[in-house]
């Protein structure tokens, strides 16, 4: 047998509590050996069931997805009474990184751009490997020091049901949940992942989280303010769904630049593929990886390296360039590509 | 399925081996436990006062016998399943759970039968079908087998380090589903090749011809090889070492051809044309593969007495005295068998806990029960314990056959299949 199970908790020391999880506790720790900084998420044990399935869920899909857009897992240790992950530890999630980098939250456009391929290929890789991740939020990825971001807590991930309480009474948050689970889709597949991405996208620009519904009701409302009430003309089939009500509000569809005014146009139309309000007209995680908008991504990066004089001029040339080559680009635009402009 | 995601799996990484491999393992799995064993006997009937030279044989089962103990239990596992009416991808899972688990584990140190419930649990929640405890254990009782919470939760570490904490398994009945719903689609001439191949395939209209002909009438061809296909995916293979040995599209494939080698045989010539160079050696390639599965493994036509193509190796087969259905789970010489490993099996690791390693084997004297276990207070009493344990035995034995089997006693066959052992 190898070293997993064989390590025993005391291998770490137990540093300050990172956070409270719906089925378990996330401390920072340190490998006493190597002194290398870990992430201890401790499980907490039921009673009843043994080891929650949802933590089996995790454990099993974390030893699968080995990418470096997803929170890795070393080890998995336990005591009698005690199961302990042993994930990589990243400084801070994407939410804490916003309060504390960004301009009231909102982060510059290079750093939305590299988050947003980052989120995408760990998404892309996921639903490769038939995972739904199913609870992306701010909170859910980690940055480290290093401008990384991954994707974490897979605990909710391809579980049957999207619970709105969890045991411990915390509620899980609406705010990034797709349209068609709202209404009570239970066929709902990888595109739910791509909303929840777009309304991050969004949220990066401004800070501020795009629909913070405090209801399923709220939620669904304040999503069609923004993106329009669908009817069955826009979205057949939709008056099929269990949560669909005649009397929804009608609201005529506000243009996203309103609300982002700071977005540019190809941004703008990545952005609008993501959050389509019908699942099968959301653009999926490899075909959004593959947008113009990410085009120049390399050599922003690039330019950052190169210091910061330099790579203003070099950005205003880059998105310059940038747009010169969407209004080229922009064949696989389709319908948003003429709304653009 | 791509194959760079199926490379990165658990499965692929920890749980595939060659023949030879996975034959080595097994022998060095029971060599390591037997070592394990005779030394603790050793070690206490030394501080016991005894001389080694004086202590009596120490008699293990064997790397061979072993495997045919922990395939009977797989069979048991399958049964009870079966009784809980789970979907076959828990029934799957717990099974491959159980041959992952006996590849590192001795069942001198762990035994089969109390596993089984366990494991059982733990597939369904990892296959996410929520089973409330009560209700499990409410279930498991019609079935014979008493459980208590801690004896399905109190094992469920050592199981998960046993499996190396990889729960995720691939299982080839989803792949199946491709293969078929593509079938259909060439039936209705709706087949549409992958892209760089398209100019070298028959277009959707000839292939779909062909496909008629072949059928001659008979539509319901290829749905029954679907079903048989299935069949032999969610029964036989899950007894056999296809997991270990193969991927799981090569393992659907595999009883595709099995199921209806003709119907196969014409798919695989629409997947890779004449035409195409390359391809037509992936595909002979492959054909040889497939073979391989369909013949030394799926074949419902195995038996023991056919020549074994794995000489020398020990692997779940027919002729090694292997169950690999559930009609030869039943045959009487094979339970006879396994119920001798099993109290060969039960002497030796009961005489690792008694105090002095001594061998009780009297206790099993003209007895077919597992159950007279006697409290090992050595020979003095022996005709008094003797009688106590007769009675008990005798007890127990009314009892089981009032209740039935403990382990699938709702199968018509089981009361022949030697009730005592289980």
């Amino acid at each position: 047998m190898d070293q997993t199970g064989k390590r025993h908790p005391s291998s770490f020391q137990q540093l300050e509590k990172l956070g409270e999880g719906t089925y378990a506790t996330v401390f920072k720790g340190r490998n006493r050996q190597t002194g290398e900084l870990v992430a201890l998420k401790e499980i907490h044990l039921d009673s009843e069931e043994g080891t929650p399935s949802t933590a089996i869920r995790e454990i099993s899909l974390m030893k699968e997805l080995k990418h470096e857009n997803i929170v890795s897992l070393h080890d998995v240790i336990h005591t009698e009474s005690k199961l302990m992950l042993v994930f990589e530890f990243m400084d801070r999630d994407l939410k804490k990184y916003m309060d504390h980098r960004g301009d009231r939250g909102a982060l510059d456009y290079v750093t939305i751009k590299s988050f947003m391929h980052q989120l995408l290929q760990g998404i892309a890789f996921c639903h490769d490997n038939r995972v739904l991740h199913r609870d992306l939020k701010p909170q859910n990825l980690l940055i480290n020091n290093k401008g990384m971001l991954k994707l974490a807590d897979f605990g909710l991930a391809r579980a049957f049901g999207i619970p709105v309480n969890t045991f411990s009474n915390e509620v899980v948050t609406l705010w990034y949940r797709a349209p068609d689970v709202l209404l009570g889709s239970r066929t709902y597949n990888t595109s739910i992942d791509i909303w929840s991405a777009g309304c991050i996208m969004a949220e990066m620009y401004t800070g501020r989280p795009l629909f913070p519904g405090t209801t399923n009701e709220d939620q669904l409302q304040k999503i069609f303010r923004l993106m329009g009430t669908p009817s069955e003309r826009s979205w057949p089939g939709i008056s099929q769904y269990p949560e669909y009500r005649s009397g929804f509000h009608i609201y005529a569809t506000q243009d996203l630049r309103m609300i982002l005014p700071q977005i540019d146009p190809m941004g703008l139309d990545l952005l609008s593929r993501m959050l389509q309000l019908r699942p099968e007209m959301r653009i999926s995680a490899k075909d959004a990886l593959r947008h113009p908008w990410f085009a120049d991504l390399k050599q922003l990066r690039a330019g950052i390296m190169q210091g910061q004089q330099q790579a203003g001029a070099e950005r205003a040339r880059l998105e310059a360039a940038a747009r010169a080559q969407q209004q080229q680009g922009m064949g696989i635009g389709g319908g948003m590509g003429g709304q653009v402009y | 399925m791509d194959d760079t995601i199926y490379s990165t799996s658990t499965q692929h990484r920890l749980f595939t081996f060659t023949p030879k491999q996975l034959s080595d393992l097994r022998y060095a799995t029971n060599k390591a436990a037997i070592e394990k064993i005779t030394e603790s006997i050793k070690r206490r009937a030394v501080a016991a006062g005894i001389v080694e030279s004086e202590i009596e044989e120490i008699d293990c089962p064997t790397a061979e016998e072993e495997l045919k103990l922990v395939a009977y239990y797989c069979v048991k596992c399958m049964q009870l399943s079966d009784h809980f009416q789970f979907p076959s991808n828990v029934k799957a899972t717990a099974l491959t759970f159980l041959h992952r688990l006996y590849l590192t584990t001795s069942t001198l140190t762990l035994h089969p039968k109390k596993l089984l419930l366990p494991i059982l649990y733990l597939a369904t929640k990892t296959e996410n079908h929520y089973t409330p405890i009560k209700n499990f254990i409410a279930t498991a009782a019609t079935a014979g087998p008493k459980v208590t919470k801690e004896d399905l939760l109190d094992p469920e570490f050592t199981i998960a380090m046993g499996l190396r904490w990889a729960f995720q398994v691939w299982h080839p009945f989803r792949g199946l589903e491709g293969i078929f719903l593509e079938l259909n689609a060439i039936a209705s001439g709706r087949y549409q090749p992958p892209k760089p191949k398209e100019h070298l395939v028959l277009p959707a209209t000839e292939a779909k011809v062909a496909l008629l002909e072949l059928l001659a009438g008979d539509t319901d061809r290829i749905g029954r090889a679907h079903g048989e296909a299935r069949r032999l995916l969610t029964t036989t293979a899950l007894l056999t070492d296809v997991y270990f040995l193969y991927t799981p599209p090569q393992i659907s494939f595999g009883a595709f051809l099995e199921a209806d080698r003709e119907l196969a045989t014409f798919y695989l010539d629409i997947k890779f044309p004449e035409t195409d160079v390359p391809g037509r050696k992936t595909k002979m390639k492959l054909l040889d593969v497939l073979d391989e599965i369909a013949k030394n493994h799926l074949s419902a036509g195995l038996s023991e007495d056919l020549k074994n193509p794995y000489q020398g190796l020990l692997l779940q087969l027919p002729q090694n005295g292997i169950t690999t259905s559930l009609s030869m789970s039943v045959d009487p010489t094979l339970v006879k068998e396994v119920t001798r490993i099993d109290k060969k099996l039960y002497r030796v690791t009961k005489r690792d806990q008694d105090s002095a390693g001594k061998k009780k084997a009297e206790e099993w004297n003209g007895s077919g029960s597992q159950s007279g276990t006697g409290s090992g207070n050595g020979i003095g009493r022996y005709d008094e314990d003797e009688e106590r344990r007769a009675k008990k035995r005798r007890l127990e034995r009314e009892k089981a056959e009032r209740e039935g089997d403990v382990f699938g006693a709702r199968l018509p066959d089981v009361k022949t299949a030697g009730a005592g052992s289980f």
